[in-house]
């Protein structure tokens, strides 16, 4: 079956900054994709292209078997875009909102008010939408934002960032609506995102994007499978530098990396060798603040992989 | 064609679902309309025109009327490229003709100076007894032209920057040019011929002068010269707008 969305060898350039360079990645039908990064990794300037917003310096995006620049207009029919900042009148309605949403969507008149009904129903909005969008709540805002982009049922969702901003019990309500939507209508979904929990709960895939470029795709659960292991964590007021090169010896020690002063060890069965590294450690004579042991979680993944802390 | 009405429509239908209620728009007018008569009547107490058989308040009136309604086009096409990262935002990803937001803002344009202007037209006419049916209707189809024309020029000039505050300061130097030296004030009779070129060179003037015509004052120009200037800058911005404003948007 063909991929729903296809780029290869993107590129885009600000002047000097090249804020897509040479991307390459696919999305399946149906699939939901994450796009992990922090602020200016090139998320959104990947989806500007994508949904035909920006013209790429190079390289191709087809979506559907579209080309983007070619048939822009046959791939602005089956994509919906929740852009990262809200984009509402707050003079109008609610209701009026959505009404003059689907109308540029060319939606038949009988269809309009129902759609409105159905997904505001979902979401919670009905007993609002004759409220003035100024009046309503963050929450409700994004909210209404996040049910026009599915008033025309894209068969494509382009999401970004979208529960930023939110507190928790929205992000969760949002995911839920995201989930389903994915699950009933098989929706394929682009989602962007820098949380972390986010991208782990909600994602089929995930792809860590750093400085303009995808550094590692695959499942949230084989990707925290690639550090091979348990991470443990040891903080000293002493330089760790010293004892790197002799945790990376020790045979059950997958890698070991220095971050931000803080030693990150990838071992095999942390519970049973955790032991050793202590001695390792007091024969060094190091004096330990801190010591974690943990499960890899994607934000280990995405130091692993970018050596960054994800803001 | 029925896409693109269809597409224009909601458009226009959102910026005016976005008005202020029925009252308040018929203060403003009333204001508006009052404000124009005493400052036309007040220089009539100074100022002969007899010699172009009118009376300052009639030729001011008409002038005046034609520029708002000329700043109302300019004024709506600019919003689509200062709201780039805003509404306009929403509708390039949607599908929608690009046609479409051109057209869509001529729509808001026309109808916001029908609302705005059209009651205080009626006015004048009747006060100073200069309607007529017929150019009535053509004022009315004017009207939608000077829009087209001055979205056209409005798009095509803010979509020359990149940066909004620029684009507003361009715009604000041109409507206020415009209101100088299009004859709105003072019939470019008096104007020594060297310098008249100037007028010549603003498209307002031709807009002035043929509503001044239709409003039964007096032109200055020919009729022949009033609609080749009308038509012609119109068609001009129209093109470059459109032009200039996909390659804004390519950007």
């Amino acid at each position: 079956m063909m991929d729903a969305i296809v780029v290869k060898g993107l590129r885009r350039a600000f002047g000097e900054l090249k804020a897509v360079n040479n991307v390459t990645f696919s999305v399946r039908r149906g699939e939901i994709l994450g796009i992990l990064g922090p602020n200016g990794a090139g998320k959104t300037t990947l989806i500007s292209m994508i949904s035909t917003l920006l013209q790429p310096s190079k390289g191709t995006i087809t979506v559907n078997g579209h080309d983007v620049q070619e048939q822009a207009q046959a791939v602005r029919e089956l994509i919906g875009y929740l852009f990262q900042e809200s984009i509402l009148d707050g003079e109008l309605s609610g209701y009026d909102t959505l009404d003059i949403h689907a109308r540029l969507y060319k939606i038949p008149q009988d269809r309009r008010a129902q759609r409105i009904k159905e997904l505001s129903t979902l979401v919670g909005l009905s007993k609002f939408l004759d409220k003035k969008v100024s009046t309503y709540s963050g929450g409700m805002k994004r909210k209404l934002e996040f049910i026009r982009t599915l008033l025309h049922e894209p068969k494509i969702l382009i999401l970004d960032e979208p529960t930023l901003g939110l507190d928790p019990a929205i992000r969760r309500l949002l995911w839920t609506y995201i989930q389903n939507l994915n699950r009933t209508k098989k929706t394929t979904i682009l989602l962007t995102t820098h949380y972390m929990e986010e991208a782990d709960e909600l994602c089929h895939r995930v792809g860590i994007m750093h400085r303009g470029k995808f550094v590692k795709i695959d499942t949230p659960t084989r990707l925290k499978q690639s550090l091979r292991g348990d991470v443990i964590e040891v903080g000293s007021s002493q330089d760790l530098e010293p004892v790197l090169s002799d945790v990376v010896k020790l045979r059950f020690v997958q890698d070991a990396e220095l971050v931000d002063g803080v030693l990150r060890i990838y071992v095999t069965r942390a519970e049973k060798n955790f032991a050793r590294i202590l001695s390792l450690l007091h024969m060094k004579k190091i004096i330990i603040s801190s010591i974690t042991i943990k499960k890899p979680t994607l934000e280990d993944v995405f130091l692993h992989y970018t050596g960054e802390q994800l803001q | 064609m029925k896409r693109l009405i269809i597409e224009a429509w909601a458009m226009a239908l959102r910026d005016i679902k976005k008005r202020e209620s029925i009252f308040k728009y018929l203060m403003a007018i009333t204001l508006f309309g009052l404000a124009i008569f005493f400052v036309g009547f007040a220089f009539d107490l100074f100022v002969d025109f007899s010699a172009y058989s009118t009376s300052f308040a009639q030729y001011f009136s008409s002038g005046i009327l034609i520029y708002f309604v000329a700043l109302i086009g300019i004024q709506s096409s600019a919003e689509l490229v200062i709201d780039r990262q805003g509404f306009t935002k929403l509708l390039l990803v949607a599908p929608i003709a690009r046609g479409s937001l051109l057209l869509g803002k001529v729509l808001t344009g026309f109808i916001d100076s029908i609302r705005g202007y059209l009651l205080v037209i009626i006015f004048f006419l009747w006060y100073f007894g200069t309607f007529d049916p017929l150019l009535f209707a053509v004022m009315i189809a004017f009207m939608f032209w000077t829009i087209v024309t001055f979205t056209g020029l409005g798009l095509w000039l803010s979509s020359l920057f990149t940066n909004k505050y620029s684009a507003q300061t361009a715009e604000g130097m041109l409507v206020f040019g415009f209101l100088f030296f299009s004859g709105i004030f003072y019939p470019l009779a008096i104007i020594p011929e060297p310098y008249r070129y100037l007028l010549y060179v603003n498209p307002l003037t031709y807009s002035v002068d043929f509503f001044r015509f239709l409003m039964g004052s007096t032109p200055f120009l020919p009729l022949s010269h009033q609609l080749i200037g009308v038509i012609g800058f119109g068609i001009l911005f129209l093109y470059l707008g459109v032009y200039q404003f996909d390659r804004f948007l390519r950007r």
